[in-house]
């Protein structure tokens, strides 16, 4: 959350989340490297630079695949959102990773060239208008470049400096990476025509499963938004939330007004309060995090906020905009006009029993 | 791509660079508590570890930093996020049913393309090299 900012934000569970992930790199190159020396009919022809290599290369193009499916994973069970937190550490290490293969790659087929060795690469397609035009190696290059810009700005800093909302445009590049080094693999093997079948297998199986994983995600949560979608009480201005025992306790729940805002409505020490439902770090989920320490924590990253205020705890400053709340033969209501960020509001008691609650509402903040 | 081209490419982006590195160098050790408080008081490794962005984004850097106030401020909060905006993670059964056709595309056309072997070409045996030696040598020639 904003405070100072440090180069890298260690914490426990971040040392051993890269602590884990940098064995099983070192782990799958080495066994990359071990079974192609065993298995591989083109293992006497082939060098160990060119082993270490495609070993590099192919780790970098599977971390991707991981990068890719841990977001709807997290989106289809919780469970998923431990390996959510540092995905960030993840996209850097493969970015270094394909920086590895990129710097060998160079080094080893243009190193050797009378001309500088990316002037090399750039005119390495020999054979006009023929299969081995196309520009695999190029592509390859620009996807670095991708990888690149997404690792460089992964920090905080960069997602305050450029605002949220170009910041996640410009993260979104990583579609465009994959499908970068999708060219670039197919079209590689298919030129080389070494381990054609194994890789178009391995690069059909990849691509199945980052689809069908994001496609359910996504009927996932056209299903979620149209169950919170809101329903309009008598009273215009106040909207229905729902009953307040289908909040759980220490819980929130999403609610949609008419005007398309998303609202956390929040059961917290019995008593319901409703605050801005998107995180100020990344436009996280709020209304699917839980009340920790007092505050609605986001699922995503765990940045924090009172349910009273929409503020975040000292000494961070960050503030959401707050609704009026009140309580209705058992129903939450949430005024759908929005108090301006870190207004108090406290919050509506659950009293008694919730079917039959008179009309009790939260003392209405200067709006 | 011609030689030319390469190297006018590579020339361009290596300017590009160079003056990338010069201004991130400046911003991330003078000038980036001006843009954000919450740089101010920090190490060496939170400043080295932007100089890569700002060096590919400088002309964006450089612009917000001309026109910053010189003052310091105490740390605001940044605005907080548009509340309408449809969470992009929706977009992505939009996005993923025209990406999963494209991969599909790209690997079958390569597949396509891929040249086939020659076929094998019948070289002449021995015998019939001998055979089909011209008749007319050198000494057959100083015979006549």
């Amino acid at each position: 959350m904003s405070v100072a900012y440090r180069a890298v934000g260690w914490s426990p569970h971040k040392r051993l989340y890269d602590a884990i992930i940098a064995a099983c790199v070192v782990a799958f190159v080495l066994l990359f490297i071990g079974a192609s020396k065993l298995f591989s009919p083109f293992a006497s022809s082939t060098s160990d630079e060119i082993l270490v290599m495609r070993a590099l290369g192919t780790c970098a193009i599977t971390l991707l695949h991981i990068i890719l499916i841990i977001g709807p994973l997290a989106r289809l069970s919780p469970r998923w959102l431990p390996v959510l937190y540092n995905r960030r550490h993840l996209g850097v290490l493969t970015f270094l990773i394909a920086l590895a293969h990129g710097l060998l790659a160079l080094g080893y087929y243009h190193g050797f060239a009378a001309v500088n060795p990316l002037v090399s690469l750039l005119t390495s397609a020999t054979h006009p208008r023929t299969f081995q035009a196309v520009p695999f190696q190029v592509v390859g290059l620009t996807s670095l470049f991708t990888l690149f810009m997404l690792a460089a700005t992964s920090h905080d800093f960069w997602l305050r400096f450029l605002g949220p909302r170009a910041w996640k445009a410009l993260h979104m590049g990583v579609y465009l990476a994959y499908a970068q080094l999708l060219f670039h693999v197919a079209m590689g093997a298919m030129q080389s025509r070494e381990s054609l079948p194994l890789t178009a297998i391995a690069l059909g199986f990849g691509l199945t499963l980052v689809s069908s994983l994001h496609i359910a995600a996504g009927i996932v949560e056209r299903r979620r938004e149209q169950r919170s979608a809101h329903a309009r009480t008598a009273e215009a201005e106040w909207i229905d939330a729902g009953p307040v025992r289908d909040i759980a306790p220490e819980r929130a729940r999403p609610l949609v007004l008419p005007t398309g805002e998303r609202v956390a409505v929040i059961r917290h020490n019995d008593r319901i309060s409703a605050i801005a439902g998107v995180c100020a770090h990344q436009g996280g989920p709020l209304a699917e995090g839980k009340v920790i320490d007092g505050c609605l924590t986001c699922p995503w990253h765990g940045w924090q906020y009172q349910p009273h205020d929409g503020c975040a705890p000292p000494p961070f400053v960050e503030q959401l905009a707050t609704y009026p709340v009140r309580i209705v033969a058992g129903r939450a209501q949430v005024r759908s006009t929005p108090l301006k960020p870190g207004t108090a509001t406290p919050p509506a008691p659950i009293k008694g029993d919730t079917t039959k609650a008179e009309p009790v509402e939260s003392q209405r903040g200067a709006s | 791509m011609s030689t030319t081209a390469a190297i006018l490419i590579l020339s361009l982006a290596g300017a590009y660079a160079l003056v990338g590195v010069l201004v991130a160098a400046t911003f991330a050790f003078r000038g980036v508590q001006r843009l954000d408080p919450a740089a101010v008081g920090t190490g060496w490794g939170f400043r080295l570890i932007i100089i890569p962005a700002a060096t590919a984004l400088w002309p964006i850097v450089l612009r917000r930093w001309c026109s910053a106030p010189r003052a310091s401020a105490a740390p605001t909060p940044a605005p907080p996020p548009d509340t309408r905006d449809a969470p992009q993670r929706t977009a992505h059964l939009i996005a993923w049913c025209t990406l999963a056709p494209v991969g599909v595309v790209i690997i079958a056309v390569g597949a396509l393309l891929v040249p086939r072997a020659p076929a094998p070409v019948n070289l002449p045996s021995d015998a019939n090299i001998s055979a089909q030696a011209p008749a007319s040598t050198p000494s057959a020639e100083r015979a006549k």
